[in-house]
């Protein structure tokens, strides 16, 4: 594509399919969220993936449609014209967005969000050729021909590891959006951004699912219960920044041991029904080695069961200090730790931790746990089968917050 | 240090199964105790390999993931000023494997080498070419593992010839003048499997020479990835290898991990892989591990009885294969025999894993 400074640069543009002048989209003034003309894009966006046949072979699509549906947006709007009606916000001018590799819909929520805060945006998709990409960049492209408005101010990149096509994006950019692990933060903090513009970065998360055993033994869904959590944990086989990787076990010791019994008998039957999981030889190879580094990191006791599937394994740990987050790299490896109160787990939370899924355990007692421990981490606590859904509030960011800039008009 | 008096008495593939398996259960179960007592890694990992409580079987004892030894530096013993780490060539950017070798080891490997050596050419040192550069010697620091294998071949040679040089070239004149100097002799050729058919098969074959060296035994090794990549297999390698030599020359591919130096596994005269007295091989099912029949395609563990630095005496590699039969190859050596089918792919990177990194990995 031709480039701004009128030199030509090995980007592929994805969408719009045609016409493009990178300078009319840099020239967009940003706007005030939530204009007509955005929401009236996502809603047409949103139709046209619904019916959709080739959107539907998708989950990942399909729950992005859900998302953007008319009445969640409106929710969406209502709830920030409400939080924010004393403020004037605008969005910030161009956003760059660094989309990840492998959870296939995430850019859509990025740019829609920032789409309706009021930006112009720039999205580098991973350069993977999944069909679910195709099938939104086609969808995308076609429902732009209908609002021109729209189409002036998305653009959508492929290109490979090369940094000078990142600085060339990030050098005209008011606020960068990085999604990826560690090593992709780092490498593209070095990669320097104009001194106004603002950076939002996602990193590698870990996220753990806390069962209450009593309310366990005492459920008599175990089914459906099991079959959530295996959605939150065999997704993307567990790779998912929100997907446990600790299964913490709340209660007493006759408790625990009754509902761990029952609980992975239950995942077990139920893990059949998550499409999404795949665990092959490379993965049964993988997890061999990372139960390996759990075991030379844990200076505690560590005791290992496996399904009789193989599905998954898990390591019983006498210590959360054991945990090397790191090392836990998904394929269906699970350390389990388990005590009378949420206690040591509050004490252990660090930085890097995510997502609570949580069964069992009342909004209220979180809410109390959270303020007196005020860990450093933890970002969300959900129920069961929710550690993938989308919220607009993400690793303790209000995105839509985070992608305009306040006017303070102080007289 | 292990006592392997009954391994140097008798020769490298002669013990029959039921033989073979009492005296490698007493001695992986040393190694094992030895390496428990003197690796904290190896021990704190033990707890989590779920193995039987009580060995009776090669097949009984933990066994280790070997892409281990390219995070970990794993040791069972202390730094001498003659040990040393040999690492893995692995190409830029990829981990390498890093194996920490003391003097006892080291001579282990040397010996064990000898003597597995010994049942395909010989107990005589043998004129050698080496299809490789002087320089592979001269790298200072690290301890490659090519460099490694030149050097442990090289006992077996006598005025040893390298055959290209520093730019990987194919010294023709000297090399010409070389088969001729040794034409009526058994000449020894070793090299990597790759390097011997890019820069000597290949290179010899564009220019249309052909050596006259028809009682040549070339001994190679390394790999078929590069190979394969070029659609050329073990018959059109022997064939090629032949041809450009100027007679039915043999020719011995070999297969071994730097994780386990010395006890490599020979391919005999009817194309199979032999494990020695000193080694075992078990097949491992690829999602289980637990240990497969013959003809089943499987992950490929390699049991050795020489690592006594390191913990790498039962070690999973990341290659498959099938076993063929044990005691039963008609060349006539005892052990079990198999082949080699592939490598295991690389899992999957998903979910929020590392993308914009990906591609340095």
């Amino acid at each position: 594509m031709r480039w701004v400074d009128g030199s030509s640069i090995e980007a592929q543009v994805l969408c719009p399919s045609a016409d493009l002048d990178p300078v009319s989209i840099l020239a967009q003034p940003p706007s005030l969220p939530f204009s007509n003309d955005s929401l009236a894009f996502i809603d047409d966006f949103s139709s046209s993936l619904s019916k959709s046949a080739a959107a539907r072979r998708h989950p990942g699509i399909m729950a992005l449609a859900f998302w953007m549906r008319r009445a969640n947006l409106n929710r969406i709007r209502s709830g920030f014209a409400a939080q924010y009606a004393e403020h004037l916000l605008i969005g910030r001018g161009l956003a760059f967005h660094i989309a990840p590799a492998n959870v296939e819909t995430l850019w859509v929520y990025s740019l829609f969000l920032s789409l309706l805060a009021g930006n112009t945006n720039i999205v580098r998709v991973s350069s993977n050729a999944t069909d679910e990409l195709s099938v939104l960049v086609g969808l995308l492209d076609e429902v732009l021909a209908r609002h021109p408005g729209v189409r002036r101010r998305l653009l959508v990149v492929r290109y490979g590891h090369d940094d000078s096509l990142t600085a060339a994006f990030s050098a005209v950019c008011d606020l960068r959006v990085i999604w990826g692990g560690d090593d992709t933060v780092n490498k593209i903090r070095r990669i320097p951004l104009p001194p106004h513009a603002s950076e939002v970065a996602f990193p590698g998360k870990f996220s753990v699912a806390v069962i209450d055993a009593a309310v366990w033994n005492a459920e008599r869904d175990h089914a459906r219960t099991a079959r959530a959590f295996c959605l939150d944990a065999f997704t993307f086989n567990q790779q998912g920044c929100s997907s446990p990787k600790l299964v913490y076990w709340l209660g007493d010791t006759v408790a625990r041991q009754a509902a761990r019994e029952s609980f992975w008998k239950a995942v077990e039957a139920a893990a059949p029904s998550v499409h999404d999981y795949s665990f092959g030889e490379a993965e049964a190879m993988t997890r061999f080695v990372s139960v390996c580094s759990a075991a030379i990191a844990a200076e505690g006791a560590i005791a290992r069961t496996d399904a009789a599937s193989k599905l998954y394994t898990t390591l019983s740990l006498s210590t959360l200090g054991d945990i090397v987050r790191d090392a836990n790299v998904g394929h269906g490896m699970f350390y389990e730790y388990g005590w009378t109160s949420l206690d040591p787990l509050l004490g252990w939370f660090g930085a890097s931790d995510q997502t609570v899924t949580s069964y069992g355990v009342s909004r209220e007692k979180w809410r109390t746990a959270l303020e007196q421990a005020v860990p450093r981490g933890i970002c969300r606590v959900v129920p069961f089968g929710s550690a993938l859904e989308f919220f607009p509030v993400w690793d303790g960011y209000d995105l839509l917050r985070a992608f305009c800039r306040e006017v303070v008009i102080a007289v | 240090m292990l006592d392997l008096t009954a391994f140097w008495s008798s020769p490298a593939f002669s013990w029959p199964a039921a033989r073979k398996t009492s005296v490698l259960v007493s001695a992986l179960a040393e190694l094992d105790r030895h390496h428990e007592e003197n690796c904290a890694e190896y021990r704190k990992m033990k707890r989590v390999l779920n193995h039987v409580p009580e060995f009776r079987a090669v097949e009984d004892f933990p066994f280790l993931p070997v892409r281990l030894f390219k995070m970990y530096d794993l040791r069972s013993a202390a730094e001498q000023r003659s040990s040393k780490t040999m690492t893995s060539s692995g190409t830029t950017g990829q981990a390498v494997s890093r194996i920490f070798i003391d003097k006892g080891t080291a001579i282990l490997q040397t010996r064990a080498l000898a003597h597995i050596l010994k049942d395909f050419i010989g107990g005589k040192r043998l004129p050698m070419i080496i299809v490789d550069s002087r320089t592979i010697l001269a790298g200072p620091g690290r301890f490659s593992a090519r460099g490694a294998g030149v050097v442990g071949m090289s006992a077996f040679g006598r005025d040893h010839f390298f055959a290209l040089n520093e730019n990987m070239e194919l010294d023709y004149d000297g090399l010409s003048a070389y088969a001729a100097k040794h034409s009526d002799e058994c000449i020894f050729i070793f090299g990597f499997t790759f390097m011997v058919w890019r820069h000597f098969v290949q290179a010899l074959g564009s220019r249309g020479i052909r050596l006259d060296i028809p009682n040549a035994v070339l001994i190679h090794g390394g790999g078929w990835k590069k190979l394969q990549e070029e659609r050329v297999d073990n018959d059109t390698f022997k064939r090629s290898v032949s041809e450009v030599c100027g007679g039915h020359v043999r020719v011995h591919n070999f297969y071994g991990l730097i994780e386990q130096t010395g006890s490599i596994y020979m391919e005999c005269e009817h194309g199979n892989l032999h494990a020695s007295n000193f080694s075992q091989v078990i097949i491992r099912h690829p999602i289980s591990h637990q240990p497969v029949s013959y003809r089943e395609r499987g992950v490929v563990e390699t049991v050795s009885v020489l690592p006594w630095s390191y913990p790498g005496h039962a070690l999973l590699t990341e290659d498959l294969g099938e076993l063929r039969g044990e005691d039963d190859c008609p060349c006539g050596r005892c052990g079990r025999h198999f082949s080699i089918i592939g490598r295991l792919r690389k899992a999957e990177l998903r979910g929020c894993s590392d993308t914009y990194a990906m591609g340095r990995r």
